[in-house]
């Protein structure tokens, strides 16, 4: 039996049903075709499915569509703002800091968390924090120097 | 030897079960077309299908479809397995 | 970075943002699983519960009659395929293996090999499905050690293979596929010479490529028997071909559109979904959806050899290497072609010694059947030869670096496989490395330090290109190579290079199979190379086009035209006002039609790319744990189009290499059925893992380029594995006589050998 679900999504008040089973990225990306949010394993070890769920950093592959009654979700597509990248996706473009691509949302959501977090982290934070965010392309040193670059942008702004 | 074009073809270790454990040939023709065609004939195992496994180099130019190339004099020329990959 | 500087360009060797990027960094970009059509359902796999087993009946009834389910798939539904391997374009296939791997005829040869295949209205019904299908198996004994698989008495995979060797095909059936030899020289002579001869052995398991994205592919077929295919590969048009192959269609029956993908490093070159999906779409009359998940990745999907490759050189006291002698083993997976060839070609090519005999052995398990896996076969082949010129060096007491600097190959050296270099930037990228101040530097306890090199060859093949030129004078570049890691900028540096145009005036996008001319897969570290002097053809004919018109409009002689800075300009003292792209495309209809132009080629000139490494570990010496300090990656890339994507590529082949020295390996049961089908178990680095990874570009121009590029994707991963375990030996105090050979190097491993040597 599918449940009805109200949640908020990037701001925006969003219905849904589902199947109890269903993992919020699956409701995410098959039935509300939020694809931005990637999956990789669905086991919890990528990190390409990084969403923010009541503000905390989650896999949403490990959370399931109906936990999600009455919480707000933010995903990689509510990152950039009128057509003003965040920082962060800036900073990643400019230093490169993708190849294929399929880790970059997953990365966006996570190191923006962490910036809110954290002001002003270390290198060592840094890579602590996207250690669960698998990037099999660009052996890290560009999504690093990127984060840190982003980091002081942001603390420029603030 | 005026217009003769003898050209050395050097074969790939692989190809040594179709030229009788031969190693390499000396041959007179100017392009690789004439080129299979004499192998096939010295060395009847040789057949198109074997032979279009091999990319070929001529003097140092390695050469995936080799089909129209032809020959300078005293050109060298290796048969290479074709490399593709990852 | 050192080497020529790039004063001569305007464009090429910037680092411009790449034209996919906010559509990447925003999630917007579509890759493999993001495609949806109405009327879409969804297909799943039924795989083998067993390594090695023959297939006595396939009963699919209870299954397709479940409500939801709407078509089943099984090799029966598959055409019928001659054995034998063929040329097909850019390698040796065996379809009928190809066709059994996709799904299984007779016997199943590795555990998860794909049996049958159900489309239901959703993902759920067609697990389900899977459940009901039944399917009979006698099961065999499964043959998993690469050694055990040679002997004789060992189980055998297929019946009627026998081992191709040089002197033809042996007589009776055997797991070895093939065997072969390479030779210069002669090695007995060289070693007699030698005052110091080292031989060792070196094991690596099977790894797998680790791209983040799993296959995916919606196919839709409709009633006058056209394919639609959206999938990610590493080549719409391999997609193509293949699935008309083993379709027996003809390929203009199908249509691939290439979706962005999420990482292929060699393991997308070949396809496992798409002929299926089709099958199940063409049955059910609906489009199918297939998108694996990570576990099927790992059991069916295309992994790396594991190898055994001996290894013996001999070297003159003064450095000169005499005798190198090389017997590589690879595995093939369940259905021959290992990377064995290039393997053994790779394996020496960094050294000029005149003596060299490679041996090389295909042979084939109940494991997975190989795919590529980024510059196939030479990670495996170094290994072995790296670390033995590294115990060469410490016995002789020569600097590792000296020494490959005295008998490094150069422009004009013979490779074992025949033609001589042209320019290359071996000696180069040693001589920098040799200054570099990471080679300077102290190490602290329990600290070591290796160096390594490595070859790749890099190819060309075909590529096609078009510039269509829009009203307002901006150019659309269409290539048909998909985008796997920033060839859409590349493609652009050149495009406005060539044409003398602005960055933004340039929007380089993906052709379909049906808008741009055939193009080979991205692979072989060709795509810039190759691809890109395709663009740069077309943009030579555009700019030839152009001249013509502006020679009318100008009303002179087209010879007296010159295009200079995107634009078309005429000798000065004709008076004439220079006429740019934009003025030129908005007369187009009055000079005749549109403005476009195409341009292919079968590539030439290819330029072989070394790669030199110098990392540096720490071996905690209570645990085993090792733990990467610093890296220092130097890499001849001939002209770097775009700067940070080369060093990206360095870096990442790096970082692969690390983790295949370190932590990967497929760890398999008694039963062939492989233990950590996850990243949790089967470990990948991390962030947390790694040093920053230092990288030095040497600009050697290839000449076979008219911008010097070579490929740069590949050699990166040849060096690291033979450089991290020199370093691992190096802490633990080995010596000139590494205890550590096989890999990963894991705690347990790293630990006994410490001890070891502590008595
Ligand atoms: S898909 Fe959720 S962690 Fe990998
Ligand atoms: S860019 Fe490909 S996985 Fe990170």
């Amino acid at each position: 039996m599918a449940t009805h679900v109200k949640t908020t999504i990037n701001n925006e008040a969003v219905e849904f049903l589902c199947e109890p089973h269903e993992s919020l990225s699956s409701v995410l990306r098959e039935r509300l075709h939020l694809t931005g949010t990637k999956e990789g394993c669905t086991t919890g070890d990528c990190g390409a499915c990084s969403v923010m769920l009541d503000d905390r950093l989650v896999c949403s592959c490990l959370v399931l569509g109906v936990e999600t009654e009455g919480m707000s979700i933010d995903t990689v597509e509510g990152v950039a703002k009128a057509d003003k990248l965040h920082p962060i996706q800036e900073k990643l473009l400019e230093h490169a800091a993708l190849q294929c691509g399929i880790c970059t949302p997953g990365i966006v959501v996570s190191a923006k968390a962490l910036l809110e977090k954290k002001a002003d982290p270390t290198e060592e934070e840094v890579r602590f924090w996207l250690a669960g965010n698998l990037c099999r392309c660009t052996g890290y040193d560009k999504i690093i120097r990127a984060v840190l670059d982003a980091a002081s942008v942001l603390r420029e702004e603030a | 030897m005026l217009g003769f074009h003898m050209v050395k073809i050097i074969f790939a270790s692989a190809m040594e079960q179709y030229t009788r454990g031969e190693k390499e040939i000396r041959i007179n023709v100017t392009t690789y077309r004439q080129a299979c065609e004499l192998l096939m004939r010295e060395f009847p195992l040789l057949n198109k299908e074997t032979l279009s496994e091999f990319s070929v180099a001529i003097d140092d130019e390695i050469i995936h479809e080799p089909l129209l190339e032809s020959f300078e004099l005293n050109s060298v020329v290796f048969f290479v397995p074709k490399i593709a990959a990852g | 970075m050192s080497g020529q500087t790039s004063s001569e360009y305007k464009y090429i060797g910037t680092r411009s943002i790449r034209p996919d990027g906010a559509d990447k960094v925003t999630g917007r970009a579509n890759y493999g699983a993001d495609f949806f059509l109405p009327g879409m359902v969804h297909g799943k796999i039924l795989r083998s519960p067993l390594a090695h087993a023959k297939i006595l009946s396939i009963d699919v009834s209870a299954a397709l009659a479940m409500p939801g389910v709407l078509s089943i798939a099984t090799s029966e539904d598959l055409p019928d395929m001659n054995a034998g391997t063929e040329s097909a374009g850019e390698g040796e296939v065996d379809f009928y293996d190809f066709s059994c791997n996709v799904l299984a005829r007779e016997k199943v040869l590795y555990h998860g090999q794909a049996v049958a295949a159900v489309a239901a209205t959703s993902e759920a019904i067609a697990r389900s499905a899977l459940d009901k299908i039944v399917v009979d198996y006698e099961e065999l004994t499964p043959v998993l050690d690469l050694l055990g698989a040679q002997k004789s008495d060992s189980p055998l995979l297929h019946k009627n293979q026998t081992t191709e060797g040089p002197k033809g095909k042996g007589k009776t059936p055997s797991n070895i596929a093939k065997q072969m030899m390479l030779a210069r020289g002669n090695v007995d002579e060289g070693f007699s010479e030698a005052d110091v001869v080292v031989e060792k052995t070196f094991i690596s398991p099977i790894v797998h490529q680790g791209y983040i994205e799993p296959h995916a592919c919606v196919v839709r077929t409709n009633e006058s028997n056209q394919i639609d295919v959206w999938c990610s590969s590493q080549g719409h048009f391999m997609v193509r071909s293949f699935m008309a192959r083993l379709l027996a269609m003809d390929v203009s029956n199908i249509k691939v559109t290439p979706l962005e993908i999420g990482g292929g490093f060699g393991g997308k070159t070949v396809i496992y979904l798409e002929p299926v999906a089709a099958i199940l779409s063409r049955k059910a009359g609906r489009p199918v959806k297939m998108v694996m998940d990570r576990e099927e990745v790992f059991r069916a999907t295309g992994p790396g050899s594991s190898s055994i490759v001996k290894v013996k050189v001999g070297a003159k006291s003064d450095g000169r290497i005499v005798a190198m002698e090389a017997d590589i083993t690879l595995n093939a997976g369940a259905f021959k072609g290992s990377p064995m060839m290039p393997s053994m070609m790779c394996v020496f090519t960094p050294y000029t010694c005149p003596n060299m005999k490679v041996t090389g052995k295909d042979v084939v398990t109940n494991t997975p059947k190989v795919a590529a896996y980024r510059a196939p076969g030479a990670p495996q082949s170094h290994l072995a030869a790296e670390c033995v010129v590294n115990e060469i060096a410490k016995r002789l007491n020569i600097d590792p670096i000296d020494l490959r600097l005295l008998n490094a190959v150069d422009e004009g050296s013979p490779t074992i496989y025949g033609p001589k270099f042209k320019a290359i930037g071996l000696k180069a990228a040693l001589t920098e490395a040799r200054s570099h101040p990471h080679y300077a530097s102290a190490l602290s306890d329990n600290q070591g330090r290796g160096v390594a090199c490595g070859f790749w060859f890099n190819v060309g093949l075909q590529s096609s290109a078009t510039i269509n030129i829009t009203e307002s004078g901006k150019a659309v570049v269409i290539t048909g190579n998909p985008d796997i890691g920033g060839s859409r900028a590349s493609m652009a540096l050149m495009a406005a290079e060539s044409l003398g145009i602005p960055l933004d005036q340039i929007k380089p996008i993906i052709g379909d199979t049906e808008s741009v001319g055939y193009n080979d897969v991205t692979g072989g570290s060709r795509t810039t190379f190759a691809s890109g002097g395709a663009v740069i053809k077309a943009a030579e004919n555009l700019i030839q086009d152009l001249k013509r018109r502006a020679a009318k409009l100008m009303d002179i002689d087209v010879e007296l035209v010159q295009w200079i800075d995107g634009q078309a300009v005429a000798p000065a003292d004709l008076d004439k006002k220079p006429l740019s792209l934009a003025r030129l495309a908005r007369k187009a209809g009055a000079t005749g039609g549109p403005l476009t132009a195409t341009a292919t080629q079968t590539a030439r000139g290819a330029g072989p790319s070394f790669a030199v490494n110098i990392i540096d570990v720490e071996v905690d010496k209570e645990t085993g744990s090792v733990d990467v300090k610093r890296v220092t990656v130097l890499q001849d890339a001939g002209k770097a189009i775009h700067p940070s994507y080369v060093e990206g590529q360095m870096q990442g082949g790096a970082v692969q290499g690390i983790g295949w020295a370190l932590n990967e390996e497929f760890v398999y049961n008694e039963k062939g059925v492989m233990e950590n089908p996850g990243f949790l178990d089967y470990r990948i680095p991390l962030a947390s893992d790694l040093p920053m990874i230092d990288t030095v570009i040497i600009e050697v121009p290839n000449p076979g380029h008219p911008y010097g590029v070579r490929g740069v994707g590949e050699a990166p991963i040849c060096p690291p594995m033979a450089a991290v375990t020199s370093a691992v030996n190096d802490a633990i105090g080995c010596g000139a006589d590494f205890q550590l050979t096989e890999l990963p190097l894991s705690p347990v491993k790293v630990l006994d050998a410490a001890e070891k040597l502590m008595g």
